[in-house]
């Protein structure tokens, strides 16, 4: 008798278990190119684009050898992008990184765009996780500025007060280790446009 | 008569936050804005909606000796589609919510529901106990959301609402202002409903 409970009852639950895992199956069919999709755009799309590189209309593959190339020398890379005008001249690149320091919340991600010549053109932020209204500061336009017309051959440096050499930015008030790591993750980009894009 | 009593019983009598204290983990952590409020309570309502009813229509057929982990199959199972929506819908709404879209499985109002009503009625009344009960969470975390953006950062679903001379209180939106938010709305609740009563 008990016996037969046991492999009732495991019966029962095999059953709603295996119908649970069909229509979850069948749902991830569905939306699995949609949320790549999504994620695609919301991190590479077009506005993300003329955010990053002023005067480009899109993002355009750079060819995979180099992108593999560069992901075995630098685990912290993600991704490079063309950006490219309406007529499809090449009018920056943009280049897709975590900090190599952590700042509170763990790393950040960040879309750096870099003009042909080899200056900063714009910096998004992707993912974080810093404190909010400290940390996050580092979005403003006022500290994201500062970065505008820095150029590559340069190693970009947080004071906290009183900057007085070129490559120095100011930190964002209260989030020094935040401003580190944004910091940290521009420098690494534009290593990477350096020694594998320019 | 009796589904209103049992959707005003969720939404006021028995709110699942401000009365019954249940699922405070997402109630805490999610609401430093009202949108994210607002979010948070319409994908657990969701959940719960579906969960009360397949559970109810299946109350006969699953044994008592394993009705926990079918409940908890069900939900999951529900979550996990809702994740997998949000994910290709709404991606902005999904990464602020982040971490908290799979904990709805052990959200305890959830489960509560499933045991102490869906399991014992029938589908329809346990429709409206869902509606009902996930209407009062909506609510209570939407308003929470609303007290503590407006204090916290100024500005109500995003739209600046104090500038100019306002100094926003970080405190509301960082984790001690969660406690101190819900604990004067309970306070404020508790107040009006013993008003109401004498």
């Amino acid at each position: 008798m008990m016996k037969n409970e046991i492999v009732k009852l495991g019966l029962v639950l095999l059953i709603i278990t295996s119908i649970a895992g069909g229509l979850l199956a069948v749902s991830n069919t569905v939306t699995a190119d949609l949320i790549f999709e999504a994620e695609e755009k919301a991190s590479s799309g077009p506005e993300v684009a003329m955010e990053v590189v002023p005067g480009s209309s899109q993002f355009e593959n750079v060819n995979e050898e180099t992108i593999n190339e560069i992901k075995n020398d630098k685990e912290k890379f993600v991704d490079a992008k063309k950006a490219v005008d309406d007529s499809g001249n090449v009018v920056g690149y943009g280049i897709r990184t975590l900090s190599t320091v952590a700042g509170y919340g763990g790393d950040m991600e960040l879309f750096v765009g870099v003009s042909p010549e080899g200056e900063v053109v714009g910096v998004k932020v992707l993912t974080m996780a810093e404190t909010p209204g400290l940390g996050t500061n580092v979005q403003n336009q006022e500290f994201k500025d500062q970065f505008v017309g820095k150029s590559v051959d340069m190693d970009i440096e947080v004071v906290k007060s009183g900057v007085s050499e070129d490559n120095q930015i100011q930190a964002v008030a209260g989030a020094t280790f935040s401003s580190n790591s944004y910091t940290s993750a521009v420098n690494n980009a534009l290593d990477i446009f350096e020694e594998y894009i320019k | 008569m009796n589904l209103v009593k049992n959707l005003k019983n969720g939404i006021v009598k028995e709110n699942p936050i401000f009365v019954q204290l249940l699922g405070m983990c997402p109630t805490l952590a999610v609401t430093t804005s009202a949108l994210n409020g607002l979010g948070m309570g319409l994908a657990t309502t969701t959940v719960l909606i579906g969960s009360n009813i397949v559970i109810a229509s299946l109350r006969k057929i699953i044994p008592s000796k394993i009705r926990i982990p079918v409940f908890i199959v069900v939900i999951a199972t529900f979550v996990t589609l809702i994740d997998m929506f949000m994910h290709a819908y709404a991606l902005e709404l999904y990464k602020s919510l982040g971490l908290f879209i799979p904990l709805i499985v052990v959200n305890c109002l959830i489960l509560g529901r499933a045991e102490s009503y869906a399991s014992k009625n029938d589908v329809v009344p346990s429709i409206f106990d869902a509606v009902g009960m996930g209407i009062g969470f909506t609510l209570a975390l939407t308003v929470l959301g609303m007290v503590r953006e407006l204090l916290g950062s100024g500005s109500l679903f995003g739209a600046t609402i104090l500038g100019g001379s306002f100094e926003p209180a970080l405190i509301m939106i960082l984790p001690p202002g969660a406690f101190l938010a819900l604990g004067f709305l309970i306070g404020l609740v508790n107040f009006i409903s013993k008003k109401r009563a004498a």
